[in-house]
């Protein structure tokens, strides 16, 4: 196909000229770009590297391709031209944005992987993170349960924190943002994804590199095309599992055999999970347009994602907008790029998940799923720990999240070599986030009649560097190299407020005055922020385009640290060899490339700290009488830590690139080695002499290993049918060293075991209810339980768990340091995804499959419900009448396994013949979805896929709080004009 | 998946087993373990005396385990009978001897002397006992025999009409048990028998755990109750309650003290219960609503009885609702209650009934006991003589030395120690419904002189 | 520039900047933490801190597991039967806010005497540091009486090293003259009372906790307790008024000192607690509360009350706590005593419309002899049990009821007159009199003054009070078996030093008899 841009409007003899573009090989080259020298106008070939381009006889082409060394043609009028594109070695490879650098992948010499557009998932995406999940080894994305406001988590090589800051940093278009601006983005703008494994290439990013950065490039205008694209998907989502607990008439017939007194029956059958749940839907619609010439090019983009999840009142939708243009000036010396995006997510929140899943699976089946004359819901006078779940969903919980960030960058080509540019970008959030706990259900009892909550938090972020980059080839060799100097400035401002009290459920949150009672601490705000300011310099150095060499050395100061403590120093330098560049592996044609690496690197992790972390400030510490006069004293509320400073993680990275037989089979390999030190963590420390019970403080060690392997296949290729399978796979091992360390010159020692998750809900509201634990010489996250071999009966067919000695001392004791031990890791010791795309004429299908191995997982879910203790003022599952288990001690009993296999997706694409409307439409592609499509794994819950990658308070733990599993049916169209 | 194959752990603690087709339990476990026996007397507890309450079938057997060690279970059979009696069977235990046997479906107390190889199988059965009951305390009125249901409690169950008054669940045995023990006898402790309130009272209509000992039970009200017993195998504890079936019948409330005022009294017109000389006193030994009063009457004159503050029950002529007809005349006086003649009288107020009965007497004071004589009642040569003119009772000297007695007597008065009275000091203090009143002694030829008017007296 | 400039939290220099601001931030905002508001905060330990540690472990109430409530992973059996391990949470929270709130009462004096080394002429500092001071040794007399051997830390600048543990005996020395010291400077204004001094340290409440180290002493002063015997009287002495005195002459002469301020009883003995208790002439230190001014909540009444029963009130009910049957019978003793129904719920409840509240179809009975450790499964397992009633209904609570107008009573004066006859009967004197002011305002009637009448005295007096657990250490009973609870080791009467500050500060040792 042809596409004509303009016409010129040069004088002289304007003749028609046409040709053909190709490689070496003489394979046609499709897309390449025709500019007649000196104009805007240009063309570029079609499928068969055809073109044809209205020019004056006298003129020159300038024919360019990625990858290809440009060339430049006189026409001399001729009427047909034949061309030839060289391979440009340097550019033989991807374009790869490394960072602040660019460079092809040949140059590179750390451990980087880029995910372009094609190799992005199919079926439905409603978030960036969908588009990457399961196609880059040792990048861990995991979401849970199928809530659509619900965000997923990702991990780039493991854990290596024990502090908040184990997100990736997010980088688009040069902008640094985190998840949350990730999720402004549509995933259908996003032109690229390249991951920054290791510390060779994020120590670039010094303090805020530790946990992998995400590098994002969003779509552009393209030169010398013009373009409407239209995609969108809808799809129905439907439940396909959910916890099943025992009906009304099981309900009632345990109560009878086992001769409870107490057992309330309201007459009616009720599954109040199944009360909850409605057919959801996802919709995404997407509009792009744009265009560009040699000189100028936009784009614009406006798209909707909006879904309503498989809970009622639970949905999600979120409107994303985005522009971007760019000017070429002054004989193409300066260049202008602005971009600019924005969007609005609005959320409805299901309500505190484990008391609205815990509530709807232990509520007395007997209740009505109707609300009493009175307009209140029926609650069970005996379950304290739960709520008429029904009413719980009237709860309104919703967040309205906007995001706008622009940003702008100014490139001076001072000469050839060297390039001048000043990137300066601001982002601005406000979140708004709104709930109503209404008067008649009995949580709004609870808060005292009623609760609305309205709140406001806002950041406002600059950023702006000025980078000279100067480039040079030498004979032999070529040297890149930067030098930048950056500064970053965070704001962030927010209020709340909550009234209580209210007399009607009218008004909601919408009028706070409707409510009777404001508390001292009732409203609020606040304002914080910090700065950074950083230097940086990188050279990249290949010789004799075999040997590979690239130094980065980054200095950061943060004001967010201690006053000595500022300024971190971040280096790192990698070494690569192309061997098969070498003479002896040069001609053997098979082997398309061989490439080994080495690196180190040190980044750093801030983002555990927060502003003033370490100053000793006074904020409001409550009311008290003051001459009979309610007053606001102030009080130290932390304790402050003058010696805060950054934790560095410094990491070895040794790896190879390889690919053969016309890169139909391609291999990555990588092993690293990391060690994190001076762990930022919220410490237990000693009262006295401290005040407070936790400080953030620099303690401790940890080590992280892994092994990450990347294989790519493509079996099968001809013209009609072509088969890839490509599958990746990370062996991660993590262990924590130490947890002692130096404070203000004194020792300091974490405690022994540091609890992460315990089970909650009726009965376990204390007591040797941890699950998960740190603990030095352990992985990060490791199950720390009593041993249980079995079930025993009590003789009259009363079970409980039969808890096994482990101590000296022979009676059993379920404390820390007793009889228990060490049962399992909670995170995966292997992560692996597979992808495989098979395409026959017009059809294409494709299949990912991801699963995580060699951890476990605490079935808190079964222990709570399969004990009878709590029947029949909590319901239990159908087998705990029969299994009569008496017993809510937590064991290994119900550790399982979590290694799984998830089938995330099949699509099946057809992509229709447009030759006859070709002077209209480029391309028509109807696809058709199957999201979730099943799940291999020996786990007894509902779903393996719980946290198994954020260390907080629910790691490893499944217990009750899951949204039911849900399965989305989608058909997709995607026209390109 | 992991845990549906519910790995059952068939683990034998170290202990002794009571197992079998005759028994609840599924083998050896928690639930049939034999536990530690209470025992009364010095030794509460001796190691080789295991014990369990159970329900034995009679178409079954059963044996007795022991484990010396985990899993390591050793079967005990019958080795022949000792003793059989309606309320203990005992059988030497022999190894894996052929299993033993019960004739009837019951709850059984089966205790093991591991030293002597016995055991000793006790059918156990509840009854009520007590005031309140109606075979009072000289035997127990029994409760049904006991049912076994599927959720493992045994039910005892009975109706009984009860009387305000104390009580006590009791097993139909007696007090206690004694078994055989190495060179002797061991009493096994009462809680076969002796249920109080060591926990709690009883609670009605709501099942509470009751523990043997403590004081009785008592009742306030009277009428048909069921009482319900109950035993749960599991938690091997005791339940008990009862119901009230219909009306409770309440027993009357009268009034805390009755004073009488008047003219005709040394005690005038003022408040009742300004006037502690004016109380009457009760009768003892349960015989709540009577009350007594000896005081000196001027005749022509009015008086009244009446509760503190002129209460509602305010007795003038008119709300009396029979006189004494063996008693001397009353008559009406502007609604008061008059007398023919002065003197000293013994009156006596019979408030039950629903009745207000009212008997004036002359006094009859006696002495009693060892200083006079013997406990012969209403012994003439004990009466003691009235002085109208100092208005005093006096005693004729005592006979012996001793512990000085003196009473009222009165038809309506049952008993001579339920209308009793001393002299301590120069008081007159009297018995009312109390116990025994301190001993006063005397020597002999003394003599008391009462003045009832103020309570006043000595004893020379 | 790095410099931070923090706007929503102030820097020191701006926080001592008049003496206003320095009253503020030295004295006033340590009066913010004698409430609490969440688990083991505050002086009555907001539901699972000092309060719960000084009842259930004593003979007066307990939290019995009802099926699946309150089971709670044993917790609250572990602490009724005297079973609590070192990494008790409530013995570890309770610990922690002790020592906060020293720490932060150091933080105050380490300022004050920098101010007063400015100013050394000034004179409302030294008014100030005796406030403080005397704060501080009521916390550290808590600690005293919690964990008995505790550090003695006296600056907020202390490296972990120098943190070291002090006998129980020392540490009753060092309250006893911080106290001393303290007590010339303090105002003589009652406490309770809204105004300039509510709820502040004042030489009454000082009085009273000097009065309360008298009556203790036995204990206090005694470093060991395993034995289960105090130490004779005599072998400490007070200092009072420049005489020397037996801790039961000093006990008396401190109460007499209360008696001058011009303290009383209340004719009504629930006037003390009820929603305008501020008015009270007899309470002597309180939690000063109010659903919107103040932090400080009473979890007590929504833990202790039926469902049914809290929502007939538009409240929160937690179903929980209730009298035990040793407390039930001291109530019963001879005829039931008039406070009974003052201080429990006990069967039919009402609504605040008069009418019976429903349970469902039923109307809500309690059943206050069915208590036991664990109702479970039985016909009352939410039934059973005395509830709490002491404190008022107030039916304009917020969050559920536990954020209420009526102010949480600490120290009455009730508990003076106790204290006064109990060390004059110990000194082989007659304490009649006191006892029957108490007895007579309760409606009681008159018992000699024997240690066991005071003993029950200060049950049916103070029950729900939080006093209990101190009580039955002094009157040799802690240790003693009662419903559902054999007897305990004498080393229970301490509670063990939380296992996490031991693994946190080697220096530090457990305290006898704890392994686990
Ligand atoms: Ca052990
Ligand atoms: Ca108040």
């Amino acid at each position: 196909m042809l596409m004509i841009l303009s016409v010129s409007a040069q004088t002289g003899s304007t003749i028609n000229v046409r040709g053909t573009v190709k490689d070496v090989a003489g394979e046609p080259i499709i897309g390449a770009s025709i500019l007649l020298q000196g104009t805007t106008s240009g063309v570029v070939t079609d499928y068969d590297g055809n073109f044809s381009i209205q020019a004056p006889g006298n003129g020159t082409l300038v024919i360019s391709y990625v990858g290809y060394i440009t060339q430049t043609i006189a026409i001399q009028n001729r009427n047909s031209i034949e061309v030839i594109l060289q391979e440009d070695m340097e550019l033989l490879d991807e374009v790869v944005v490394i960072g602040y650098a660019t460079g092809s992948t040949r140059t590179i010499s750390g451990a980087v992987e880029k995910v372009g557009r094609e190799d992005m998932n199919a079926g439905v995406i409603v978030n960036p993170l969908d588009a990457l999940k399961g196609k880059v080894a040792g990048v861990n994305i995991q979401k849970t349960g199928g809530d659509p406001t619900a965000g997923s988590a990702i991990r780039i090589r493991g854990t290596t924190s024990l502090s908040g800051g184990n997100d990736p940093l997010v980088v688009i278009d040069g902008v640094f943002g985190d998840l949350a601006l990730l999720n402004a983005l549509s995933p259908s703008d996003i032109e690229s994804f390249t991951i920054l494994k290791d510390a060779s290439e994020t120590a670039q990013y010094g303090s805020r590199g530790a946990s992998g950065v995400i590098v994002v490039t969003t779509q552009k205008g393209k030169a010398g095309t013009k373009s409407i694209n239209y995609d969108g998907t809808f799809g129905v989502e439907d439940v396909y599992k959910t916890i099943n607990m025992l009906n009304a008439d099981g309900y009632r017939a345990a109560v009878e055999s086992m001769g409870y007194a107490n057992a309330l029956d309201k007459g009616a059958n009720t599954n109040f999970m199944q009360e909850m749940l409605q057919t959801g839907y996802t919709q995404n619609h997407r509009i792009s347009f744009g265009g560009g010439t040699a000189e100028t090019n936009f784009r614009a983009s406006l798209g909707v994602i909006d879904q309503k999840g498989i809970i009622k009142n639970n949905s999600m939708r979120n409107y994303t907008a985005k522009i971007d243009g760019s000017q070429l000036y002054f004989d193409n010396k300066l260049k202008l790029d602005l971009g600019m995006f924005g969007s609005k997510r609005e959320s409805r929140y299901v309500n505190d998940y484990q008391k609205t899943f815990y509530s709807a699976a232990s509520f007395n089946p007997t209740f009505p799923n109707t609300q009493n004359d009175d307009g209140t819901w029926p609650e069970d006078p005996n379950a304290n720990e739960v709520d008429n779940p029904l009413g719980r969903l009237t709860i309104s919980d919703k967040e309205d999240n906007a995001y706008l960030s622009t940003n702008g960058r100014l490139t001076w080509a001072i000469n050839d070599n060297l390039n001048l540019s000043a990137f300066g970008s601001y982002t601005y959030n406000a979140k708004e986030n709104m709930n109503y706990i209404p008067t008649n259900i009995k949580q709004g009892v609870r808060e005292g009649r009623g609760k609305a909550y309205r709140g406001m938090n806002k950041s406002n972020i600059l950023m702006g560097n000025i980078s000279l980059n100067y480039k040079k080839m030498f004979q032999n060799s070529r040297l890149d190299a930067l030098a930048l100097i950056e500064g970053q400035n965070y704001n962030y401002t927010g209020f709340g407020a909550n009234a209580r009290g209210f007399d009607t459920n009218f008004f909601g949150y919408d009028n706070l005055a409707a409510g009777a009672v404001v508390k001292y601490g009732d409203v609020s705000s606040y304002k914080n922020g910090y700065s950074l300011n950083s230097f940086l310099g990188r050279v990249n150095y290949m010789y004799a385009n075999r040997y590979i060499a690239t130094v980065n050395m980054r200095f950061d100061g943060s004001s967010k640290l201690g006053e000595n403590n500022k300024w971190g120093f971040f280096p790192s330098a990698s070494l690569a060899w192309v061997m098969s560049e070498e003479s002896f592996l040069k001609d053997i044609n098979e082997i398309n490339e061989i490439k080994w690496r080495v690196g180190y690197g040190r980044t750093g992790n801030q983002d555990a700290i927060s502003a003033y972390n370490s100053l000793l400030l006074m904020g409001p510490s409550g009311l008290t009488s003051v001459n009979g006069v309610p007053t606001v004293t102030y009080g130290y509320n932390r304790n402050a830590n003058p010696d805060l400073r950054w934790e560095t993680k410094d990491m070895f990275d040794v790896g190879m690139d390889a690919s053969f037989f016309d890169r139909k089979l391609t291999a990555t390999i990588d092993y690293y080695y990391s060690r994190t030190k001076d762990l930022l963590y919220n410490y237990d420390v000693p009262v006295p002499p401290f005040v407070h019970p936790k400080l953030l403080a620099n303690l401790g060690e940890m080590e992280n290993s892994g092994l990450e392997v990347s294989l790519g296949i493509t079996p099968l290729r001809t013209e009609d049918m072509e088969l890839t399978v490509s599958g990746n796979m990370a062996f991660q091992k993590n262990k924590l060293l130490s947890l002692s360390g130096t404070y203000m010159g004194q020792e300091l020692n974490a405690a022994e075991y540091m609890q992460l998750a315990r089970i909650n809900g009726a009965g376990f509201q204390g007591g040797n209810t941890y699950v998960t634990y740190q603990v030095v010489g352990q992985p990060l996250g490791v199950f720390y339980l009593p041993k249980s071999n079995g079930i025993i009966n009590d003789g009259l067919g009363s079970y409980s768990y039969n808890i096994l000695n482990l101590d000296e001392d022979p009676a059993i004791n379920l404390n820390n340091g007793a009889d228990r031990y060490f049962a399992g890791q909670a995170m995966p010791k292997v992560i692996m995804g597979t992808n495989i795309s098979f395409r026959y004429k017009a059809f294409d299908i494709q299949t990912q499959m991801n699963g995580a191995f060699g951890h476990k997982i605490y079935n808190g879910t079964s222990l709570s419900y399969m004990n009878m203790n709590v029947f029949p003022t909590y319901n239990v599952l159908p087998d705990a009448p029969e299994k009569k288990i008496f017993d809510s001690t937590v064991t290994d009993y119900w550790l399982e396994k979590g290694d799984y296999l998830h089938i995330a997706y099949v699509t099946l694409g057809y992509n229709f013949n447009v030759e006859k409307m070709k002077n209209w439409v480029n391309s028509i592609r109807l696809t058709a979805s199957v999201n979730n499509l099943h799940t291999f794994t020996n786990y007894s819950g509902l779903s393996p896929m719980i946290n198994s990658t954020t260390v907080n308070e629910e790691l490893g733990l499944d217990d009750k709080r899951f949204y039911p599993l849900s399965r989305t049916y989608s058909l997709g169209l995607s026209i390109n004009f | 998946s992991d845990n549906e194959n519910w790995t059952i752990v068939e683990d034998i603690q170290q202990g002794v087993y009571i197992s079998g087709s005759a028994t609840v339990y599924s083998g050896e476990a928690p639930a049939s373990a034999l536990k530690a026996v209470p025992l009364d007397g010095d030794v509460t507890e001796l190691p080789e005396l295991v014990g369990i309450y159970t329900w034995l079938k009679a178409d079954g057997d059963f044996t007795i385990s022991v484990a010396a060690d985990l899993n390591q279970v050793v079967k005990y059979g019958n080795g022949g009978e000792v003793k059989k009696a309606d309320n203990i069977t005992v059988y030497t235990l022999s190894q894996d001897a052929t299993p033993l046997k019960v004739e009837k479906d019951d709850f059984y107390f089966v205790v093991v002397n591991t030293a002597l190889k016995e055991i000793n199988i006790l059918p156990v059965n509840y009854g009520v006992i007590g005031a309140a009951t109606p075979k009072g305390w000289d035997g127990e009125t029994a409760l049904s025999a006991p049912s076994f249901d599927d959720k493992l409690t045994i039910t005892w169950k009975g109706k009984l009409n009860m009387t305000p008054g104390g009580y006590k669940f009791r097993y139909s045995g007696g007090w206690g048990q004694e078994i055989n023990k190495e060179g002797g006898k061991a009493k096994l402790f009462t809680d076969l028998g002796n249920f109080g309130t060591s926990q709690a009272p009883l609670i009605e209509n709501a099942m509470s755990q009751v523990r043997p000992g403590g004081s009785d039970f008592t009742t306030e009200v009277g009428g048909e109750f069921e009482f319900t017993i109950q035993y749960d195998l599991r938690s091997r504890a005791y339940n008990a309650s009862f119901d009230i079936i219909g009306e409770a019948v309440v027993p009357p409330e009268y009034p805390e003290k009755m004073y009488l005022v008047g003219d005709a009294t040394s005690y005038g017109w003022d408040t009742p219960g300004t006037k502690a000389a004016a109380e009457m006193h009760k009768v003892a030994g349960g015989n709540e609503g009577l009350y007594w009063k000896i005081l000196s009457l001027e005749a022509g004159k009015g008086f009244k009885l009446s509760n503190a503050n002129w209460g509602n029950t305010n007795l003038g002529f008119g709300e009396i609702t029979s006189f004494d007809s063996n008693g001397i005349a009353v008559t009406e006086s502007g609604g008061n209650m008059s007398i023919a003649e002065t003197g000293i009288y013994t009156i006596v107020l019979d408030l039950r009934n629903n009745e207000k009965k009212l008997s004036v007497v002359p006094v009859k004071v006696f002495g009693m006991g060892d200083t006079y004589g013997g406990w012969d009642k209403d012994k003439a040569s004990n009466l003691f003589t009235v002085n109208l003119d100092t208005r005093t009772v006096v005693s004729p000297p005592t006979t012996t030395s001793g512990n000085l007695r003196m009473y009222v007597s009165h038809p309506w008065i049952p008993d001579w120690w339920q209308a009793e009275f001393n002299v301590y000091n120069t008081t007159i203090e009297y018995r009312n419904d109390g116990g025994d009143q301190a001993a006063v002694a005397v020597t002999a030829g003394q003599v008391a002189t009462l003045h009832f008017d103020d309570n006043t007296g000595s004893i020379k | 520039n790095l410099d931070e400039n923090p706007a929503d939290q102030m820097p020191e220099n701006e926080a001592f900047k008049s003496p206003v601001l320095i009253y503020l931030n030295t004295v006033a905002s340590l009066y913010t933490e004698i409430g609490g508001d969440g688990g083991s905060q505050g002086l009555a330990g907001t539901d699972r801190g000092i309060y719960d540690l000084n009842t259930f472990t004593a003979d007066e109430a307990l939290l019995p597991t009802r099926g699946g409530d309150w089971f709670d992973g044993g917790l609250w059996q572990d602490i009724f039967t005297h079973n609590w391990k070192t990494d008790n949470s409530l013995v570890k929270g309770s610990w922690d806010y002790l020592y906060r709130v020293i720490g932060k009462t150091n933080q105050s004096i380490d300022k004050l005497n920098a101010l007063v080394e400015e100013d050394p002429e000034n004179s409302f500092l030294p008014v100030y540091l005796a406030e403080v001071k005397a704060i501080r040794a009521m916390y550290y007399y808590y600690l005293m009486d919690l964990y008995a051997r505790v550090p003695i830390v006296e600056t907020a600048s202390v490296q972990i090293a120098d943190v070291r543990q002090s006998s129980r005996s020392e540490v009753f020395a060092f309250i006893k003259k911080e106290l001393e010291a303290s007590i010339p400077l303090l105002s003589t204004a009652n406490s309770s009372k809204q105004g300039e001094f509510y709820g502040r340290m004042t030489r009454p409440v000082a009085y009273y906790l000097m009065a309360k180290l008298a009556l203790n002493a036995q204990v206090y002063a005694d470093d060991d307790w395993t034995d289960n015997n105090g130490i004779p009287n005599g072998t400490t002495t007070f200092n009072v008024g420049g005489a020397n005195k037996t801790p039961w002459e000093a006990t008396v002469a401190y109460c007499d000192s209360i008696t001058e301020l011009g303290y009383t009883l209340e004719s009504d003995f629930s006037k003390n607690f009820s929603i305008t208790n501020e008015s009270s002439k007899e309470n002597i230190f309180v939690i000063p509360m109010d659903p919107v001014l103040y932090k400080a909540r009473n979890m007590y009444l929504v833990r202790s009350r039926h469902y049914a029963h809290a929502k007939a009130y538009s409240q929160d009910g937690w179903n929980g706590a209730s009298a035990t049957k040793e407390a039930l019978a001291v109530f019963r003793k001879d005829a039931v005593d008039p406070r009974m129904e003052k201080t429990y719920f006990l069967g039919k409840v009402y609504g605040p419309d008069g009418n019976p509240v429903m349970d469902g179809d039923k109307e809500l009975e309690y059943k206050p002899d069915a208590i036991a450790l664990d109702v479970s499964g039985s016909t009352n397992e939410k039934t059973a049990g005395a509830r709490l009633a002491k404190y008022e209904f107030d039916p304009t609570a917020q969050a559920g009821g536990q954020l209420v107008h009526n102010d949480w009573v600490l120290f009455r004066y009730a508990d003076v007159l106790l204290m006064k006859s109990e060390a004059l009967v110990r000194a082989g004197q007659n304490g009649d009199a006191e006892l029957q002011q108490v007895r007579a305002r309760a409606g009681a009637g008159a018992r000699p003054a024997t240690l066991n009448n005071l003993l029950d005295e200060r049950l049916l007096e103070f029950a729900w009070e939080g006093m209990r657990r101190q009580d039955l250490i002094r009157f040799g009973k802690f240790h003693q078996p009662i419903s559902d609870r054999p007897v305990s080791a004498p080393y229970r009467s301490v509670f063990p030093i939380p296992v996490d500050v031991l693994s946190l500060n080697t220096n530090l040792t457990q305290n006898p008899g704890y392994t686990n």
